[in-house]
């Protein structure tokens, strides 16, 4: 099977955000790391290919800086890595992501194409669907397991509320991956010294422009939230108190 | 394009997700602001008794998206039939409740061909803009 991973590097969870100048985005003087559900597509992408054989190719899309996400990848196993390197990438909505993508791979030829379920910065969800739309391929999202059948293949989604279905799909597909699907490896030293003399092709912006529009979203405003404290007196009889408190706690704070 | 707000309300195997009445009530509160209509949508096979129920909330009309191909929920199925029933009920503005079933066949009408709506994620809070 040959498998794409879309990854994208995103600031770290425990990093202190600060605000750019505009409000519109946060500032770049912060660490990075993978997308979380995109290290579970990959590891899922490098478990079928143990199974099944194939090939995994690893693509991300962003300055130098995202060119981390790769050789992680590459160390880990991928066999090769595309980066669609350009600042602007980093602005982009989801809309015009997957349509540079879509550009970037329009010679290749995948049996199946993971993403992660969600970004941990955008949180858009909407990369992985819309670029199965672009491509003309049957997709599904929130996968937590995939099994080969004679067919395609058979993949468990999640629903809320501790449901799941199950899906049997036509190859080729896009599927968007949940944490947790599988256990996360480490990369070993060899992996790491092997990554170097992997395959690595550079996309530029100008490349895929072509494929691109301007974005159909833009952030207005990005603002931390403000927190503020009120105290709320209830009085009355003891039983009409009650009946407030629990009124209260069920449809404002929505707790019980 | 008519000044239209509609809520596309969601079920599985014919029982209403709460979270609907959410949806409607965020609706209320942008048509109240505007001035625009309020209307909804309930997709599935088999749906009549919850477009009723919603009916009885403050909408202008509810539509009952019927066809046995929507019953199991697939994707592919549920972006086609809301895709031609916006074509033919054109709406200024689209609310969803925020699922995972919203998540996983909204993002499709973004294909250049399709409606190339602008979705977002309202989850905490809206504001109509002048």
């Amino acid at each position: 099977m040959k498998i794409l991973v879309c990854m994208k590097q995103v600031p770290q969870k425990d990093a202190p955000l600060k605000l750019n100048e505009a409000g519109t985005w946060i500032r770049e003087d912060v660490s990075y790391e993978v997308n979380e559900p995109d290290a579970f597509a990959l590891e899922e992408a490098l478990r079928q290919k143990e199974k099944h054989t194939g090939e995994v190719v690893v693509v991300t899309a962003g300055p130098a800086r995202a060119l981390q996400v790769l050789r992680e990848a590459l160390a880990k196993g991928a066999d090769r890595a595309i980066h669609l390197e350009d600042a602007a990438f980093v602005g982009l909505d989801a809309y015009n992501t997957a349509r540079a993508i879509a550009a970037a791979i329009k010679d290749e030829k995948f049996d199946l194409i993971f993403t992660g379920l969600q970004s941990d910065d955008y949180g858009y969800a909407q990369t992985g669907v819309i670029l199965a739309e672009i491509l003309g391929l049957p997709h599904a999202t929130i996968i937590m397991q995939i099994e080969k059948t004679d067919t395609g293949i058979r993949v468990k989604r999640e629903l809320e509320a501790g449901f799941f279905q199950f899906v049997d799909m036509p190859l080729p597909a896009v599927l968007t991956i949940q944490s947790g699907i599988n256990k996360l490896r480490y990369a070993t030293l060899i992996g790491i010294k092997q990554a170097k003399m992997k395959p690595l092709r550079k996309v530029t912006l100008a490349e895929v422009q072509s494929a691109m529009g301007g974005n159909l979203q833009k952030i207005e405003k990005l603002y931390v939230p403000q927190k503020s404290k009120n105290t709320e007196f209830l009085e009355g009889p003891p039983a009409e108190v009650a009946k407030k408190l629990v009124e209260k706690l069920k449809n404002e704070m929505r707790v019980i | 394009m008519a000044d239209t707000i509609l809520v596309i309300v969601e079920q599985r195997e014919g029982k209403l997700n709460r979270v609907s009445w959410e949806t409607i009530a965020a609706g209320q509160a942008i048509a109240a602001q505007t001035g625009w209509t309020l209307e909804a949508a309930v997709v599935g096979s088999g749906v009549a008794a919850i477009a009723n129920e919603v009916a009885a909330k403050k909408l202008a009309k509810v539509y009952d998206v019927e066809s046995a191909r929507l019953e199991p929920y697939t994707p592919d199925a549920f972006a086609h039939a809301l895709q031609e029933f916006l074509q033919k009920h054109p709406a200024k503005l689209v609310l969803m409740p925020h699922t995972y079933q919203v998540r996983d066949f909204v993002p499709s009408w973004r294909r250049p061909c399709r409606l190339r709506p602008s979705a977002t994620r309202p989850d905490t809070g809206t504001k109509a803009g002048g």
